[in-house]
This record gives C-alpha cells, structure tokens and sequence, in this order.
C-alpha cells in the first residue's frame, strides 16, 4: 500500500517536471510563435502585437501556470495556425491511437507467449533454433518495413484488405477491424518477436533455477513443470520489459499511422510538426509521454503482484 | 519390506558431456534402510550420478548403464519422463544442496509439498493433502508449522527452508532419499539439526538415504557404508568403519590425512589440483597426484574385494604400508616454532574500544521509525605482534562485520580502532601494515589483470624494478613458480588463487594480517595447504593474524586465541585450548557439540 | 557452438555494410543524386546493377551512400549515449547515496520520452536533419547506458578485489578507471551494439516520416518513403533499402547475441 503511495507521488511529480520540460523546450525555440505565425517578413510591430494576443510575451512560468492550469481542465489551448481548440482534437485522435496499440500489444502477445514457450522447451533443437532465429529477423524488421509489406501482399497483391484509412467503430464495427488489421498485425509482428525473445530467455534462465529440479524431483512433469513453475517466475522479468514495449507500441504507432493513412495522434502530432504547431506538438507530446509515465507505474505495480519477495517490503 | 534386500542397483553408470565423460563406469547398490554415502570433492560426479538415477540430468548430458529400483519392472535410465514422473517424489525423495533457491519464490511453502502429494493421490483430497503437509512440517520439528505452510519461501530462515524441501521430499513416505550436500550451505548448529532430523526420521520410517558429501566427518556421522569417488569412478566402497578408519585406496587416505587438522602439527594437502574431466590421465584417474603410482596405473584398476560392498580400485593396494602410516598422517614432527605464550608482551599493533556497528535499517511505513541493526555490538579486543586471533560465529553473528571494522573497509558507529598505540580515523587506517586475505579468491582477483601486476597493487612503485623482484620473491614464498606471474586469475586453480591472494597481502609486508574465511571457498584437499601457508608466513614474519571462519578446525588448527561472536556479541573468549577442553557459555558448548566428528 | 556461429555471421554483415560505407566515401557506380530522365525506373540488371529509381538515379549507388549515412547516424547516437550515460552510471554504482539517487532519477526520467519522440521534438523546434535526429536519440539512449553501467558498476563494487585495492590505498578515480572501467567493458560494448541497432532504426523511422535526413542525401528510410507510392508497379524498389535495414539490424543483433554469450551465457538473451 506504502509502496502504491509512493509510486502515484513519484509519477505526479514526474507529470509536472516532464510537462514543464516540454513545455520550456519548445517555448525558447528560435522564433517564437508569433513570429512563426506571421513568416519571416513581419515586422517587429506586428510581431509584438501578436506575442501580446497570444500571450507570449509574458514570463515563462506565467505561460507555463497558465498552460498546466487549462491541461487540468483538459483544456490544451487554442492553436495559433488553425485557431481550433486543441483539446478535442487530441481526445479524437487518443481513441484511434489506443485501439491500434491496445491490438498490437494483444497480436504480440499472442504471437510471443506460445513462440516464447516453444523456443524455451525446443532449446537446443533445430526446431527451437528456428523459432529463435525467426524472431531475431522479427526484430529486425522495422514496424514501418513489416508494415509496406504487409500492405503489399494482402492489399496490393491479394486486395484482400484496405491498403489505409480509418473507419471510427461506432460507425461500421467490421469496417474498422478491417482497416486497423494489418496495422495491429504489424506493430505486433515487431513487438511480438522482440517479446519472443525475452520470454525465451526467461524462461530458459528459470529452467536453470533449483527450485525447478525440485518441481521435477517431486514428480511434476518437464512440462508441467515449465508452465506451473517456470512461468510464473518468468513472468516476472517479462512484464517489466512490457512497460517498455508498450512505450515502444506507442511511438511506433506514429510510424504505423503514417503508413496506414490512419488519424491518430502520430498522424495528428507530425502535422503539427510540419506546419509548426507548436502549441499542439506540446499538447500531443505531453499526452504522449504521461501516457507512458502511467503504463510504467502499471506494469511496476503488477510486478509486484507477481513478486511476493517485493510485496513484503 | 525386509532391511538388506537391495533396493536401488546402479550398474556401470555413465554420464557424457559433448567434451568428456564426467560418470565413469560406476556400480553399486542401497539396500532398504540403508544409508550409503557418496564422497567426493568438487568435480568428481558425485552430484551427476545422483541427478542421473532420476534421469534429472541438464538437457546436454547423456546418461548410459542400468539403474533399477525394487519393485519398478523398468529400468530408470531410458524411462519416458511420464514412467519417471510416477516414481520421482513417491518412491524416490530429494534434497538439494541450496535450500535458499530450491524452493519455488512465489509459491507458498505448503502448496509446494500439497503439489507432491495431490500429484501422487496418496490423500484424497485437497484439504487432507493440507492437513498432511502441515503434519509433516510439524513432525520435521518446523516451529508453528501451519504459519510456516503459508509462507513464501523468502520469509523463512536458511534451516527453515531446507526443511520445507526436506518435507517435499518426504511427502510420500519415499522408499529412498536421495540427499545432495544437504547442509553444506547451513550453519553448523543448523546443519546438526537437518541431518539428525534426516537419520532420526529415516531410522523411524526404514527409509534408505543415500547422502553426498564432501565432508568425511559428517558421512561418518549419518552412513553406515561409504562409496568415495574421484574423478568420475568410485575407487573405494566399503563399511563406513572400515574405509574410514582403514582406507585401502591411496585417495581415500590422503583426503583423510588431508582433512585432519590435529593443532600442533602439520596437516598434509594432497599434491596437484583436482583435474578437470578431460584432463584426466588414462587408467587410474589419481595416479597423477598418487605417490604410489607406477607405469601399471596406465591401465584402470577394476574394483576388486572379498564381498561386492566392500571393494577397492587400485593396483597397489596390497602393497601400501599400513593406515596411518607415517608418510600419510599428519606431520607431528614439523611443529612450528615455539611462540606461543610469547605474545602477551610483544607490541600492541591493534586495539579496539567499544567498536560497534549498528545499520539503520529501510523505514517500515511512511512515518514510520527506521528499524536499528545491530550488526556488532561493542567490543574490546588488542592484537599484539606475533599473535594468533580466530574469531568464529555463525551467519550473522558479526564476523565479518568485525573484519571490514577492523581493515577501515567500514565505519564504525560508535568506538574506534587503535593501529600501532595511534588513534587514527578509521579511513586513515593502518595503511599498507595492515592486510586482508578474502574469503573467494576468484572474487578477490581482478579477472582483467595478469597475477603480477595483482600482488604488486599494494606495493609503492609498481612498475618499478624492485617491485618486479619483491612480486618474485612473493611468487616463490607461497610456492608458485615464476611463471604464474604472467597468467590471468581464470587460468588458475582455487588452491592457487588462494595462495596469490595471500602473496597480494604479504607485500607491502604488513604488520597484521586479517583473513575472512580463508578456506571455507576451497577443496577439502588443498585447505590444509593454504592454512600452512597463512601459518608460515606469518610466524616466520612475526605478523599478527585474525582468522574469520564459521570452520571451529580451521580455528583450532591456526590459532592461539578465540573469540566467539554470536548475533554481534562476544560471548566467550580464550585461549583455544582452555574454550576447547572446557568452553563456558552455552552457545560455545553448543557449537562444539555441533561439529560433526569422525565416528571412526 | 551456435553462440560462435550467431558472432561470426554479425561480424560478418556488420563489417560488409561498414566496408560498402567506406567505399562509398570514394567511388559509386554512379552519382547517386544524377537525375536521368531517360532511365527512369529502369529494371534490376543491365546497366544499373539494381535499376533506378522514378528519377532515373541508380539504386545501387544511392544504397550505398545510405549505408554511409547509417553508420554515421548509429556512431554519433552511440558516441553521444555512451558518452553521457556510462560515467553517470559508474559514479552512481560507486558513490551511492544522494549522488546515485539524483542521476537514477534523471535518468528514469528520460526514460519517459522515448527516441523517437524526442527527436520528432527536436525536428519541430530546429528543423529536420540526420544530425539533430542523432543527437535526439543519442540522449534518448543515454539512460539505457546509466542504467546496465550501474548495475555492473554495483556488481564490481561487491567484489573482494576491490576492497583488496581499497586496502592497497588506491583512490576513487584510480579504482574506477583500473579495475571498474575494464570489468563493465564488456557489458556496456554489448549495450552498444544494441544501440546501435535501436538508433538505425530510429534513423530509419524518421526519414521515412521526413524528419531525419533531408532530400537529396539518399537514406534508407527517405529510398522507402519515395518508393511506397510505387508500391503496386515498383515493388522493388521498396524492397532493396527495406532488406538492407532488416539485414543491418539484424547483423547488429546476431553480433550482440554473440558478444552476450561470451560475456555471460547466464544472460543469454537478455537485453
């Protein structure tokens, strides 16, 4: 419970530190925003008056005060380029964002639980070696990469499935298990074959323990004693790595978006960058980066479900 | 069910590894309620040929010969894991060597021994399985034994735990128990109580045991019959009585000469290192490190005797003088130097007051208050010149706190320490005067440096000309040949690593030498080598010493003086002989009473 | 065994894409950014070892230009990483105490932001270029370097020999740089190659979103981002940068695998 208390006040405290740095990183930019607004060829008059419109002109911490009090509010500001409010569009584009990483975690994991079992209990086999050099060309393979040749074999070649686009699930709930398949299935392969890996390799070093030879001396059989022993303790060095994996879904859906046509966050952050939206990149990033914050303490607090050395401390 | 009929039979046992064969050959039989004991040091497949019985070998081993219990129509090696799963833990139980990670550590103790027995349906339900698990902790004399069913293993003690395994073992009232270094990493009063628990409770039930180990005293203690085994093969089997108190084979005899520590005298190692599988000479596996070996050892001496449990594999063994033989036993004749006694008015060199360490230990809630440690609690002791200082005690007793205290490795929280008659900081210190000897010495050698350049760390100048010759003069004083110099700590043998150690420590030629456990990491056959060089160079140099060992022999054998810790306080002190011959505090008394001695 | 073969054949691609890097620096078949509108899209074979691209350029030359890229991309990432993360990590192991708490802090911080994202902020505020994207990732890496040093770091530190160096009366900065620095060697080289593989990728990710290295110089991820268009008539063109980041990642990985076992077969695998 001391722990879970601790944990929440550590991930508060980093949410104000890391918002800020986002925040101060892009507000001492060279060119400030009202100067972005009006191109190059503005004049100081006009710059300052814009900064006052925006507010940019004040001290940074007023600007940032200013800014976190609306984040709380979920209001991230108005844009200075489209002059929309920021804060729906982000909300939109999160539930399109979560779908694609919530599909590529489960892909992954269903692909990585059974490969990762398999290539431990085939260790040292042809079969098991197999299973481990298929997952090192898995990781290989950028989630982009995997992601064109997907659209090739099953859209382009097979036109079995839509090469891109979104359809919302409230909508067409088909439509959009369609459009969101390959997406999922190519985060997945990646993060599947990375977490193969890792499964592999923890179990193998639980298969090492002691305590699984005294599993087999009692008369529990080797693969019984694998999933009834070995897993529960290789679960624990996994779902550590899986607080990572997950960071790593949710920037590689950026890319996946990208290739997907798909209007998540990624697509809606790198449209900023490109019309140099500064104002929603910080919204989007933060959001980003809470967001892992939040699935860092998530799997730390499983871990210690899992862990009951760490649970009594 | 008749005691004598022979319950498991091994014949010509082999286990292949991809590079040697680590099992040679290897016969022999335990009758019901019959203890045998398997010893052998480190490497000589007593441990495999265990594991092999079960067909419990790693993936990379290949086991080869016959294995038969009584009563199973087939044989163990070469069964399906299913024909195996059937017998492991209900014919056959099994204890391992580390009770800290044999257990599963996120699982309840008692889910661990129900799993046995629900496993093998001998109850009927979960809730008599429960029942039954608690009894047998109960009866394995487990304190509150219902509070420790619901335990994760990381919440008991050492001896707690080995207890649980015991109990997962004797779950199914097993025919034999098959006990691998059972108490090797417990405490000696702990170990007492395992192994008196295994002989009481197997005597009780006429379960067989067959016991491994490397230390003859305790096997002499638990067996009645002895197999010893040396580089893959047994070369002695026979009557605990018989081969303990006259060993035909001449490993046999060393190892025994090798572990007798009689004070006053020199032990004697037994020449050479234990050879690695491969390394292993044709024929007779020792006739490289024997003294009796000739051209005839080539060829691999059969085991050969009147009765088939009483047996030898030797070509000579007719033909070695009779046990103890002078040539073997210890050697009374090579005493030291006459010292003792001179130490009472010799100079003071270290001297503590009040020394004490307390930790303060993780905070228990929010607000809560830091628990306090007390690790040592004060104590006075003097080190004079020429003196011999053992301090024993179990795990956390505050040995080795004591040691760190006393090298200015740690600060102490309270007291200080006194080099020389001056009252410097502790991180001051007793600068190069003062030495450690550790207790790992593959820890204690940095693997990326040459041995050279580790023994001349201490000295001023290291790359100076006096310093190359100071480390050759050290090379030759604890017996290595100047070539070692240029070897890297991994290319040496423990026994080696050991005596580099001790060549680090003596060069800025220090004034006191303090050694933590300084063979407790080591082979029973090179131990004795090591203490003899800690003895010499010290006497010779006139050095002060301050043994560290849970190991009251080594004490005996090396000191004058002992100081007896228990849970961070001194409880007794004296000279060895006077605590010897008649200790005073309780826990003193019980720790000799502990001690396993030579029945034979 | 496998453990030797995994080395040898990540040596084997690592060094053939570092040789086609170095060569590219003097000589390419063609000029890898020469626009020939009378060759465009030319087939595999012929002339153009493996064609053109929709501008007419040679395929070939401009894949091994963009080895040149990569490598470059992989050493400032790991320089910058190594750089800053490994001593952060060796003083946290070996002082302790506040010190140690403040830089592991810091560094789970940046943990928070992965690579990819910081660079992507970094393009935003200064502009695309392979260099800022480096530097990017480069910090982004940085806590993956604190984090395994320290852990070797505090495993040094328990080791007796130290405490013999200590007895020796050597000092903080001595200890470190004779016995810490050569026994966390081979754990952080291991990191290395690991991370030279994550920032190729990265690399790879970002120009192909347009955010790493900017038109004309030919990357791997910049050759798929111009050839997804012409998926369905050119599919190969895709194919060749595609197969050559897969095969680098992977030389990297096999490479790292390798060095892993021989480190510590306990940790086989582990990252």
């Amino acid at each position: 419970m001391n722990h879970v208390v601790r944990r929440t006040a550590t991930l508060l405290v980093s949410v104000v530190v890391a918002s800020f740095v986002v925040f101060a990183f892009l507000a001492v930019l060279p060119g400030n925003a009202a100067e972005v607004a009006l191109g190059t060829n503005a004049t100081p008059a006009a710059v300052a008056r814009l900064s006052r419109e925006f507010g940019t002109d004040r001290p940074l911490l007023v600007q940032y005060a200013d800014w976190a009090q609306g984040l709380l509010h979920g209001d991230f500001g108005t844009s200075y380029v489209t002059h929309e409010a920021i804060g729906p569009r982000i909300a939109d584009r999160f539930a399109v964002t979560a779908w694609l990483v919530a599909g590529g975690m489960l892909v992954a994991l269903l692909l990585a639980l059974p490969a990762g079992v398999l290539a431990a209990a085939w260790h040292r086999t042809g079969r098991g070696a197999l299973l481990s050099g298929l997952s090192q060309v898995g990781i290989a393979v950028p989630a982009f990469l995997a992601g064109i040749l997907l659209v090739y074999t099953f859209a382009v070649r097979a036109g079995a499935l839509p090469a891109g686009g979104y359809t919302p699930l409230t909508e067409d709930a088909q439509d959009w298990a369609r459009h969101l398949v390959l997406p999922w299935v190519s985060l997945g392969l990646v993060q599947g074959a990375v977490l193969t890996r890792y499964v592999r390799s923890a179990l193998l070093s639980v298969q090492r323990q002691d305590f699984m030879r005294t599993a087999r001396a009692k008369g529990v059989r080797r693969w019984a004693a694998l999933c009834r022993h070995g897993l529960p303790n290789a679960a624990i060095p996994v779902v550590t790595v899986l607080g990572l994996q997950l960071s790593n879904l949710l920037v590689g859906a950026i890319v996946v978006e990208h290739v997907f046509v798909i209007p998540g966050l990624g697509d809606l952050l790198l449209r900023g960058v490109q019309d140099r939206d500064l104002l929603l990149v910080q919204g989007v990033v933060v959001v980003l980066v809470v967001a892992v914050l939040v699935l860092n303490l998530v799997t730390d607090l499983l871990y210690r479900v899992l862990d009951p050395r760490l649970r009594s401390r | 069910m008749s005691p004598g009929e022979p319950l498991l039979e091994v014949t010509n046992l082999t286990v292949d590894s991809a590079s040697a064969q680590l099992v040679r050959g290897i016969g022999f039989t335990v009758a019901r309620g019959e203890r045998v004991g398997l010893i052998g040091e480190s490497g000589s497949g007593k441990s495999l040929t265990a594991l092999a019985c079960l067909g419990l070998l790693d993936d990379g081993l290949r086991p080869g010969g016959s294995v038969r219990l009584a009563g199973v129509e087939f044989d163990l090696l070469g069964a399906s894991d299913r024909q195996l799963s059937a017998i492991r833990g209900k014919r056959v139980g099994m204890v391992f060597q580390e009770p800290m990670t044999a257990l599963n550590p996120v699982r309840r103790v008692g889910s661990q021994i129900t799993e046995g027995i629900r496993l093998h349906g001998t109850r009927p339900t979960r809730r008599a399985a429960d029942e039954a698990a608690v009894e047998l902790l109960d009866r394995l004399r487990l304190p509150a034994p219902r509070q420790a069913a619901r335990s994760f293993p990381h919440q008991l003690s050492g001896g707690q735990r080995q207890r649980g395994v015991l109990g997962i073992a004797l779950s199914n009232d097993p025919d034999l128990l098959i006990c691998d270094e059972p108490t090797t990493a417990l405490d000696v009063t702990v170990q007492k109580e395992i192994t008196d628990l295994i002989v009481g409770d197997c005597e009780e039930r006429g379960t067989a045991v067959l016991f491994i180990s490397h230390d003859l005293a305790l096997v002499s203690s638990v067996c009645h019959r002895v197999l010893v085994m040396y580089g893959g093969r047994i070369v002695e089997s026979g009557p605990a009585d018989r081969v303990l108190a006259a060993p035909k084979h001449p490993y046999t005899r060393a190892l025994l000469a090798a572990c007798d520590l009689t004070p006053g005298s020199r032990a004697r190692a037994i020449p050479g290192v234990v050879p690695a599988p491969k390394d292993l000479p044709a024929g007779c596996g020792f006739s490289n490190r024997c003294a009796y070996a000739d051209e005839q050892c080539a060829a691999p001496p059969e085991p050969t005797g009147e009765k088939p449990d009483d047996t030898v594999a030797c070509w000579h063994h007719d033909a070695l003088p009779s046990w103890p033989s002078a040539a073997e036993s210890p050697d009374r004749d090579r005493t030291e130097p006459a010292h003792r006694g001179k130490a009472v008015d010799s100079e003071l060199l270290l001297s503590t007051q009040g020394l004490t360490r307390h930790y303060q230990g993780r905070r228990t809630g929010l607000f809560g208050k830091r628990p306090t440690f007390r690790a040592l609690e004060p104590i006075d002791l003097d080190l004079r010149a020429g003196q011999r200082v053992g301090v024993v005690g179990e795990s956390g007793a505050g040995k080795s706190t004591l040691l760190r205290l006393l090298a200015g490795l740690d600060r102490p929280s309270d007291g200080g320490v006194r080099y020389f008659g001056r009252a410097d900081g502790p991180s001051g210190g007793a600068g190069s005067r003062l030495q450690v000897v550790f207790q790992d010495p593959m820890g204690s050698l940095d693997p990326r440096l040459r041995v050279r350049e580790i023994i001349a760390e201490p000295l001023p100048a290291r790359r100076s000309a006096a310093a190359r010759e100071r480390v050759s003069e050290l090379l030759m004083a604890v017996g290595l040949p100047e070539e070692a110099g240029e070897r890297y700590p991994h290319q040496l043998s423990g026994g080696q690593r050991q005596r580099i150690a001790i060549a680090r420590a003596l060069a800025p030629e220090p004034a006191v030498l303090l050694a933590d456990e300084p063979v407790s990491a080591l082979d029973v056959s090179v131990r004795a080598e090591v203490l003899d060089l800690l003895r010499t160079a010290t006497t010779e140099r006139d050095m002060a010493l301050c043994v560290i060992s849970h190991d009251l022999g080594v004490i005996r054998y090396l000191c004058d003086k002992v100081l007896v810790l228990r849970d961070g306080r001194l409880v007794e002190s004296g000279t060895v002989e006077s605590v010897w011959e008649a200790p005073r505090h309780p826990y003193t008394k019980q720790l000799l009473a502990a001690v396993p001695r030579m029945r034979y | 065994m496998r453990s030797r073969a995994t080395l040898l054949t990540g040596c084997l691609i690592v060094a053939l894409v570092l040789a086609v890097a170095a060569v590219s620096m003097v000589w390419t078949p063609y000029d890898p950014n020469h626009v020939d509108a009378a060759r465009q899209l030319a087939g595999a074979g012929g002339e153009h070892l493996l064609g053109t691209d929709q501008f007419g350029r040679d395929v070939a030359s401009r894949l091994m230009v963009g080895a040149r890229i990569t490598v470059f991309a992989g050493v400032v990432a790991v320089g910058i990483a190594l750089l800053a993360g490994v001593p952060m990590g060796v003083v946290a192991g070996m002082t302790g105490g506040w010190l140690s708490a403040v830089i592991m802090r810091v560094s789970d911080f940046l943990l928070a932001f992965p690579a990819l994202l910081l660079a992507i902020m970094l393009a935003a505020v200064y502009g695309s270029g392979t260099l800022t994207a480096m530097v990017a990732i480069g910090i982004a890496s940085a806590p993956g370097f604190a984090r395994v040093s320290r852990a070797a770091t505090l495993r040094v530190m328990t080791a007796e020999y130290i405490d013999a160096a200590r007895l020796a009366k050597r000092g903080r900065v001595a200890i470190a740089l004779r016995h810490v620095l050569p026994n966390i060697a081979d754990i952080v080289i291991v990191q290395a190659s690991v991370s030279f593989s994550t920032a190729i990728l990265a690399e790879a990710a970002l120009s192909y979103l347009g955010l790493g290295t900017t038109p004309p110089t030919p990357s791997w991820g910049r050759m798929l981002q111009e050839s997804q268009d012409l998926l369905f008539s050119t599919p190969q063109l895709s194919l060749w940068p595609g197969l050559a980041v897969a095969a680098t990642v992977l030389g990297l990985n096999l490479l790292g695998d390798g060095l892993r076992d021989r480190v510590d077969p306990a940790l086989e695998g582990v990252r």
